[in-house]
């Protein structure tokens, strides 16, 4: 049984077009699949509503099931529980994601009793260990930082450990590279492999970089205008893309392959419906 | 949203001025000494809100009482606006030092809310509707600097106001072709907030006695002679409350409608 | 974080000292001398110079106000022209009656307005929402002493549950002290609680868009715990500013809602002596208000560094 399953999703915003139009796609447990697309054409919209967060004015309709919970109508006190526990998400915006009054270690361990009841000494020492499996060499100094005493890196990692720390079936990454520096971005792709892969989570990871998904996702969706256009794994996608915007994507992404002296590829060489 | 904001607010506001403008023509009955009628009536023709407890004609009264209202507001407002503006331009153009003085100042004046200088006020030189007036508008000219001085600072620091300067524009001239109009609308907000709250404080001063003096009515002194005969005619405290919050009500709505509309603006402002 | 307090002290001082010098100087404008106007036409010359060296009205300027600061500093705010008793001794007992009031008004409003406000923004395109805003928008225009009159008469006369005015000291009886305090509350409260409502709505709307709110909900927080858990404080933060603000309009209201009541509190005794332009006891009463409402800007100001521990390690 797949771990989630999503048939003709549908999401509007008050009277406006929709923003996702039926699309349907599989997570099985422990894969990971890429969403890719370019900025407005829903991906993210799409992770809201499998989290069951959209705000009060999105219209949606068909189905999105987690294991055997159906996410669309379910009450949000259901989804409270579901969330930070089987699913989570990770967000784009290190530096603002975290609660600037509070020390992370706090705010990591509050991940940890909303789910359980672990006793406090536990709860600290399970914090610690998460901590130093995103790859801090000192938990007990980031435990007790405020957030603006992180870097963005370091922040992220402290999200990764919320995130991850009750040991989610499946977790939403929403661009979670795209605010760090690049050499930052190498550190944080190779710790959530690693951390993904020790817990053994599914993974639905959005980006409009096909790079990037191509080092952590074994398969990818291609979104464009609210549509899945294209399906397939990550090494076939390189290879055998269908869809004009696919072969833009691989294109522009790919561009070691580009003779020296010659224009790089825009998307728009390829799909002349990228740029409006 | 902000449309009905402001067209409600309007409407108010302009039912408070043709109530006003009426009552400088025509009343129903004098509202000041025809004391004919018989005391506290209630609501009966030809007295459709009753007598008071002098047996004067309720509505007639609380017609002019919208005159006191918007007298004190129009003069309140008018001197915070025409103190408060320019001295929050040429405050914005001072050396930072003298600028922080300035601020300074402000803050230790807004330690002076309106009712307390008109209390203070009336104190030193016996209350009535020009102390009311005055301590009312001295009271918000702070707000009115600190609007002013950062809507100049910000256009001042414009490429527009640069290339005025490069063309050899004087100061004063800035102010006037720049200045002025880049921080209207913002001093427009601040003037319909300002005169609500001038409205709620002569309303209270009347109620205490220090501000509009009888036999001229006033909502808040009206408030003040139905309280002492509340036992016979409680309706009597109800007319005026509800003409003063309606009149408040009005200019509030106007002050958040014209900032929703100036919104995007507002935002590139400040 | 010492060198914001002490610099915060520094400004709360010198703030102090521009006041002062403003409401002496405010005062000195009074018409007429003190010492002819106590004695009446009748007097000879020689009796107003005695009595206006009795009163000390007779020094220059600068030398009252130095000896007027100098005794406000011990405690001694001066004696009243008319009536010759000591200033400080009218005001000790009408402390508590506006300190009761105002504290409790500020309490109530908070424990109305933190509820109501998170629900206006939680809600804000539900009819919940929209109504709150509204309803609060209607409470910020109607006069507090308005709504204390309407109280008064409501649960004072027509259904008797509540005095309708009047103070009965705490010492005397706590249950009536507390019955007689319900309605002045309340009155001010209400009103102050509508203004608040706002301020705490657009806070709490600030926080909803925050990331940090967002990673709250994602990892299993409700909309209601986020929003207490993470919310509060940053939301706290603007928060501070406004509570200042309203306590400084609650004293102020304090002043007419105490006339509504009979309450014999400070802005009773400020009201009286203005009837009579005894100008000791009016500079000592603003002062004392005024002098309130500074340090209650000041104390905002240092919470700041409290809440914020961005603002602690800057300092460091």
């Amino acid at each position: 049984m797949s771990l989630l399953r999503v048939r003709d999703l549908t999401v509007a915003f008050g009277r406006r077009p929709p923003v996702v139009r039926g699309i349907s796609f599989d997570v099985e447990p422990g894969q990971r699949v890429g969403l890719i697309g370019e900025s407005g054409c829903g991906k993210t919209v799409t992770s809201l509503a499998v989290m069951g967060l959209l705000p009060d004015n999105a219209r949606i309709s068909g189905s999105i099931r987690l294991g055997d919970v159906e996410v669309v109508g379910s009450s949000d006190r259901a989804m409270s529980e579901l969330r930070g526990d089987e699913l989570t998400m990770i967000f784009q915006e290190p530096m603002t994601a975290l609660d600037p009054t509070m020390r992370c270690g706090r705010q990591v361990a509050e991940v940890l009793r909303l789910h359980s009841t672990a006793a406090p000494g536990a709860a600290r020492e399970r914090v610690l260990v998460m901590l130093g499996e995103v790859g801090f060499a000192d938990p007990e100094r980031i435990a007790n930082s405020f957030p603006h005493e992180l870097s963005g890196g370091q922040r992220q990692r402290v999200v990764t450990a919320m995130a991850l720390i009750n040991s989610p079936d499946l977790v939403i990454c929403d661009e979670p590279t795209t605010a760090l520096d690049v050499t930052v971005q190498a550190t944080v792709l190779k710790l959530l492999d690693r951390v993904l892969a020790s817990q053994n989570a599914a993974c639905l990871f959005i980006s409009h970089d096909l790079a990037v998904v191509s080092e952590l996702c074994s398969d990818v969706l291609v979104m464009l205008d609210g549509e899945i256009v294209e399906r397939g794994t990550a090494s076939g996608i390189f290879t055998d893309a269908q869809h004009p915007y696919t072969k833009g994507l691989v294109a522009t992404s790919r561009l070691d392959l580009v003779e020296p002296g010659s224009r790089l590829p825009l998307v728009e060489d390829f799909y002349a419906g990228a740029e409006r | 949203m902000s449309r009905l904001q402001l067209r409600l607010g309007l409407v108010l506001v302009a039912l408070v001025a043709v109530m006003a403008l009426v009552s400088v023509f025509w009343t129903p009955f004098d509202a000041l000494y025809n004391t004919s009628f018989p005391r506290l009536r209630p609501p009966e023709w030809p007295n459709v809100l009753g007598t008071d407890r002098l047996g004067r004609d309720v509505f007639s009264r609380l017609l002019v009482g919208a005159q006191s209202c918007l007298v004190v507001g129009v003069i309140s407002v008018g001197i915070a606006t025409l103190l408060g503006v320019p001295a929050g331009i040429v405050t914005a153009q001072l050396p930072k030092a003298a600028s922080e003085v300035v601020m300074r100042a402000t803050d230790v004046a807004q330690a002076f809310p309106a009712l307390l200088l008109a209390i203070l006020l009336a104190g030193v030189f016996g209350g009535g509707t020009v102390t009311a007036m005055v301590a009312i508008g001295l009271a918000a000219v702070p707000q009115f600097i600190r609007i002013a001085r950062a809507g100049a600072l910000s256009v001042l620091a414009s490429d527009y106001v640069l290339a005025a300067r490069s063309c050899g524009s004087s100061r004063l001239t800035i102010a006037r072709t720049h200045v002025l109009p880049n921080i209207a609308p913002l001093v427009g907000v601040q003037a319909s907030v300002t005169f609500a709250m001038a409205i709620l404080a002569e309303a209270a001063l009347s109620y205490l006695g220090l501000g509009t003096q009888p036999p001229t009515p006033s909502w808040g002194s009206m408030l003040k002679d139905a309280q002492s005969v509340w036992y016979g005619s409680p309706l009597q405290a109800v007319w005026p409350g509800i003409a003063i919050a309606l009149a408040v009500l009005g200019f509030n709505l106007l002050g958040d409608g014209l900032r929703d509309l100036l919104d995007p603006k507002l935002r590139e402002v400040t | 974080m010492i060198a914001t307090v002490a610099r915060r002290l520094g400004v709360f001082a010198l703030s102090l000292v521009g006041a002062s010098l403003a409401i002496f100087i405010i005062c000195q404008a009074l018409p007429g001398d003190p010492a002819r106007i106590l004695l009446g036409d009748g007097a000879s010359a020689e009796q107003i110079a005695a009595k206006a060296h009795e009163l000390g009205t007779d020094r220059p300027a600068i030398v009252r106000y130095l000896t007027w600061v100098a005794g406000m500093l011990r405690g001694d705010f001066g004696t009243s022209y008319a009536s010759g008793v000591a200033v400080s001794g009218l005001i000790g007992p009408t402390l508590p009656v506006t300190g009761a009031l105002a504290g409790f008004s500020l309490l109530v409003s908070v424990v109305i307005a933190l509820p109501f406000g998170m629900l206006a923004a939680l809600r804000r395109r539900r009819w919940e929402g929209v109504a709150v805003s509204a309803v609060a928008q209607v409470g910020m225009a109607i006069p507090a002493f308005w709504a204390g009159i309407l109280l008064s008469i409501l649960f004072g006369v027509v259904w008797r549950v509540l005095p309708p005015n009047g103070y009965i000291p705490l010492t005397t009886d706590p249950i009536g002290w507390a019955r007689s305090l319900a309605l002045p509350v309340l009155a001010l409260a209400l009103v102050q609680a509508a203004v608040l409502v706002r301020y705490v709505r657009s806070a709490f709307i600030d926080v909803l868009s925050e990331d940090y709110y967002r990673t709250a909900r994602a990892v299993g927080w409700s909309r209601w715990g986020a929003l207490l858990r993470h919310g509060v404080r940053n939301a706290s933060l603007s928060l501070v500013t406004v509570l200042g603000l309203q306590l400084a309009s609650i004293l102020v209201g304090a002043i007419v809602i105490e006339q509504v009541f009979v309450l014999p509190g400070l802005g009773s005794l400020l009201l009286t002596y203005v009837r009579q332009k005894d100008v000791m006891v009016i500079q000592g009463v603003v002062m004392l208000l005024v002098l309130a409402v500074l340090l209650i800007n000041a104390l905002v100001e240092v919470s700041y560094v409290l809440i914020d521990p961005r603002l602690r390690t800057a300092e460091r």
